[in-house]
């Protein structure tokens, strides 16, 4: 392969993680919505992206994904503190950053990363045929793989009461309006899914961007309005020289992580959520740190690791919204741009890492200046303006709809979890084809 | 176990049936899913229902301005004696102590059935995580007493209490603890030590045995009639209607194969997990109504154990990818040993060489290679265990972290 190209990849691949570094600071925007407008740019102006190599454009958009799934977690963590009023219990990041540890959080996280970009560089092209036998074992399989993930969702959710009520129905209630709550969540979330499957109701010229608004209202718009609304006060941040966890909390939280991301990976359907829900209880994963840290490993390796596999040799699996984007302009063919895949991630990865300890405190500092409730308002604005410029009023209902019942959990203190039945029950469904007929039954069709 | 633990091996049991399997490649069963709702069925209707209905003779509420260990040690001891002197169950509940969204105020309950005293221990303030990973810093029950009857109950809580993990510089000063007296034996079937931290409890069943001693029974409410054999029973006639039902609905008849399967299949995803759970502490009542006590389990492993735990787990996923492989129409794996032989898994001998194949392979080395590595990591590395002396090092591979 010419010296040149590698050498412009390398470029790209940097300037996209300088772009993903801009667009992470907006909480809640995702990776898959700046690829969108990238490819939309590119299509406008088809004359001067058909003279690059698309070698060249996909490096761009690796490097925009590095980055992003290194540092899209920053400004959510920093810029969105919870209100624990509205909840049953904070995750270790959060209560981090009101110890003034956001800092440490932000570079265990990153720890997790190192380790998962350590193994899509490092050990991936070791094992691609491994890989692909084990696609191709469970491929005939993720219908009901999908749905025992559901059914897990749903079943595991234990009563998170204090037992402190006087009588059993109180003790009852306690414990059952927040499972009940849960069980709304995926009931409804599992009939907007299906809705949205089965009706085109965005302008057909961006239909495939149908599941934007959903997403972007299930899970960006509740945390911004809940920042907002939020009271609370982020103390002084320290940015400490060394983190506080031990070479076992960085090998199991590294376990649980590569176990939650491969999973979410080679399953469609499947996101990391519930995923890394799944592997932090199958390998006992015990204390703050291991929790961060399988945190970092589990996003990088589904959002690097699936886009990676469709490039590898013995797997070419297209899975994920950056990789359905490549597919547009590329085909990957030989093992040469496997390997030089890899390298491109491990220089994007290693200058992701590196912008993270500044990256954390500029947002730390960001967060000690300015009100987050601002940042958030922001966003929420900026992220409808951008639903409606892409979807139109149409987009702008759906994500009306969704955020309804994105922020059902947040007052009725229930997991977010039950909400990504949105696209697990309606996948489940279609691959076992009868989502049609259930889409039927609901009308549907 | 976790509950994972016990949904896997629901599921790993399902996939030994082969139309569990093949309906992928068919109509697109569920049948899977099946082994996986009986595989984690008991514990969902013990915790999400069986312990609102338990009631409770005593329940404590220390509070962050009252925190009497007094009150909490007495009342446990006084249930233990009123068990024996009435021989009627005794029920005891100690509220957790709750003081915002993160943190709780702990204190560790031991009952000393040799010393006959029950100690309460107010410690230090701890987030849900810390209470969750406090089985990795505790001793063995054996060297917890061997140290007691070195130094005494309250100094051995005092030096566990300050090598945990929790909010620093939260250890009451001066230390709150209190040791109370019961008169009674006892026959303790879990560990001597437990902790008020975090979601509800704990509580106890105190009750006179048939040998006069008073038995204590943690988490009464827990591995009775949903944790049985008996109860199990009633699973093949569930997944018979499911899947009957459905076969009703789309013109298979009721007495379709995948009925007949989950006839078969829901009784023996239910038991995995009651047999799993045999390999700690706590046991199940097997037969009820005809049993009455919970069995004590073979002790091998805890619930919050990670070693035990992913081992489980692990062999699970083995055995539900071996199936997979085995009967689907086409297998996507040989392995070098099958592939000197003709035939393919139809042949009983190229599945029993090939299952063997994948048994060194995928499971006994790489579980040793693991047990030694934890091994290895528990003798030179690991320094969390709370170690009161040499010899109380490494005695229990599962460590005292609670049983669930």
């Amino acid at each position: 392969m010419d010296i040149v190209i590698i050498l412009t990849c390398c470029c790209a691949a940097l300037i996209g993680v300088a772009i993903a570094s801009v667009f992470s600071l907006i909480p809640g925007l995702h990776i898959y919505n700046v690829i969108a407008f990238t490819m939309m740019i590119a299509f406008a102006a088809i004359d001067v992206f058909k003279t690059l190599d698309p070698l060249i454009t996909t490096c761009f958009i690796m490097g925009l994904v590095v980055g992003f799934s290194v540092l899209f977690t920053v400004s959510s963590q920093f810029f969105q503190p919870c209100d624990d009023s509205y909840r049953s219990m904070m995750l270790p990041h959060e209560r981090f950053l009101f110890e003034g540890r956001g800092y440490e959080a932000a570079m265990l996280s990153g720890i997790g990363s190192l380790c998962a970009l350590l193994l899509i560089s490092g050990l991936f092209p070791f094992v691609t045929g491994a890989i692909g036998v084990l696609r191709q074992l469970i491929r005939p399989h993720i219908y009901w793989i999908l749905g025992l993930v559901s059914l897990f969702v749903l079943m595991s959710e234990w009563p998170k009461d204090h037992g402190v009520g006087k009588t059993t129905g109180q003790r009852f209630a306690d414990a059952w309006v927040q499972l009940g709550m849960g069980l709304f969540v995926f009931v409804a979330a599992s009939i907007l899914g299906l809705f949205v499957f089965c009706n085109t109701v965005i302008p057909v010229d961006n239909a495939f961007q149908s599941l934007m608004p959903v997403f972007i209202g299930l899970f960006a718009i509740p945390s911004q309005i809940m920042a907002v609304i939020a009271h609370a006060r982020i103390p002084k941040q320290h940015f400490a020289a060394s983190v506080d966890c031990s070479p076992q909390d960085i090998a199991r939280g590294a376990m649980t992580g590569t176990v939650g991301g491969m999973f979410s990976s080679l399953t469609p359907g499947l996101t990391p959520g519930p995923a890394l829900l799944m592997s932090a209880h199958a390998t006992a994963s015990s204390g703050e740190q291991q929790f961060i840290i399988g945190g970092g490993t589990a996003r990088v390796l589904y959002y690097i690791g699936a886009l990676v596999l469709f490039f590898m040799p013995d797997v070419y699996m297209r899975r994920g919204g950056a990789a359905i984007n490549i597919s547009l302009f590329f085909v990957p063919e030989t093992a040469e741009q496997y390997f030089l895949i890899s390298g491109i991630i491990a220089v994007a990865g290693a200058a992701s890492l590196l912008l993270l300890g500044g990256y954390s405190r500029f947002c730390a500092r960001v967060a000690e200046k300015i009100d987050f409730r601002w940042i958030s308002l922001g966003g929420a604005l900026l992220l409808s303006a951008m639903v409606w410029y892409v979807t139109s009023w149409q987009g702008l209902a759906l994500m009306g709809v969704a955020t309804a019942l994105g922020l059902v959990p947040n007052f009725w203190h229930t997991r977010r979890i039950p909400l990504l039945a949105v696209l697990l029950v309606p996948v489940c469904l279609n691959m076992a084809g009868v989502g049609n007929d259930v889409a039927g039954w609901l009308g549907f069709r | 176990m976790k509950g994972i633990t016990h949904f896997l091996t629901g599921v790993a049991t399902a996939s030994c049936f082969p139309l569990a399997i093949q309906t992928a490649f068919a109509d697109k069963s569920f049948l899977m899913l099946y082994g996986g709702f009986c595989g984690i069925l008991p514990d969902t209707l013990d915790f999400k229902f069986a312990r609102y209905f338990w009631k409770f003779d005593h329940v404590v509420n220390m509070t962050e301005d009252h925190l009497d260990a007094k009150l909490a040690a007495e009342t446990v001891a006084q249930a233990i004696d009123e068990a024996a002197a009435t021989g009627k169950p005794v029920r005891v509940k100690l509220n957790v102590m709750r003081l915002s969204t993160n943190y709780y105020r702990t204190a560790a309950v031991q009952i000393d059935g040799e010393r006959k005293e029950v100690t309460v221990y107010v410690g230090p303030l701890k987030t849900m995580s810390h209470c969750m990973a406090r089985g990795e810093t505790l001793p063995s029950d054996a060297a917890r007493y061997k140290a007691i009857a070195e130094k005494g109950p309250v100094p051995v809580l005092a030096d566990i209490a300050q090598e945990a993990a929790c909010l620093p510089d939260t250890l009451p000063q001066p230390e709150i603890a209190h040791v109370a007296k019961f008169k009674a034996d006892v026959h303790n079937t879990y560990y001597a030590d437990s902790e008020i931290g975090i979601f509800s409890g704990p509580d106890w069943q105190f009750k006179t045995q048939e040998d006069g001693r008073v038995r204590i029974d943690f988490i009464p409410w827990h591995r009775h009639w949903s944790h049985s054999i008996t109860l199990g029973l009633l699973m093949g006639p569930l997944g018979f209607l499911i899947f009957g039902l459905s076969g009703w609905l789309t013109g298979q008849g009721w007495a379709n194969p995948y009925a007949l399967t989950a006839l078969i299949m829901g009784p023996l995803a239910f038991w995995s997990h009651v047999f799993v759970d045999q390999l700690g502490h706590l046991g199940s009542n097997l037969f009820p109504p005809w049993t009455h006590w919970r069995s004590v389990g073979f002790k091998w492993s805890t619930s919050s154990s990670a070693f035990g735990n992913q081992m489980v787990n692990y062999l699970s996923v083995a055995i539900i990818l071996w199936n997979i492989n085995a009967y689907g129409p086409k297998a996507t794996f040989t392995l070098p040993w099958a592939a000197r032989i003709a035939g393919d898994f139809g042949d009983p001998l190229y599945y029993l060489v090939s299952l063997l194949n994948y048994a060194v392979v995928a499971v006994a080395i790489p579980v040793l290679a693991a047990y030694l590595l934890v091994r290895l990591h528990r003798k030179y590395i690991a320094k969390r265990q709370t170690v009161f002396d040499e010899m109380s090092e490494n005695e229990d591979f599962g460590s005292a972290g609670g049983d669930m």
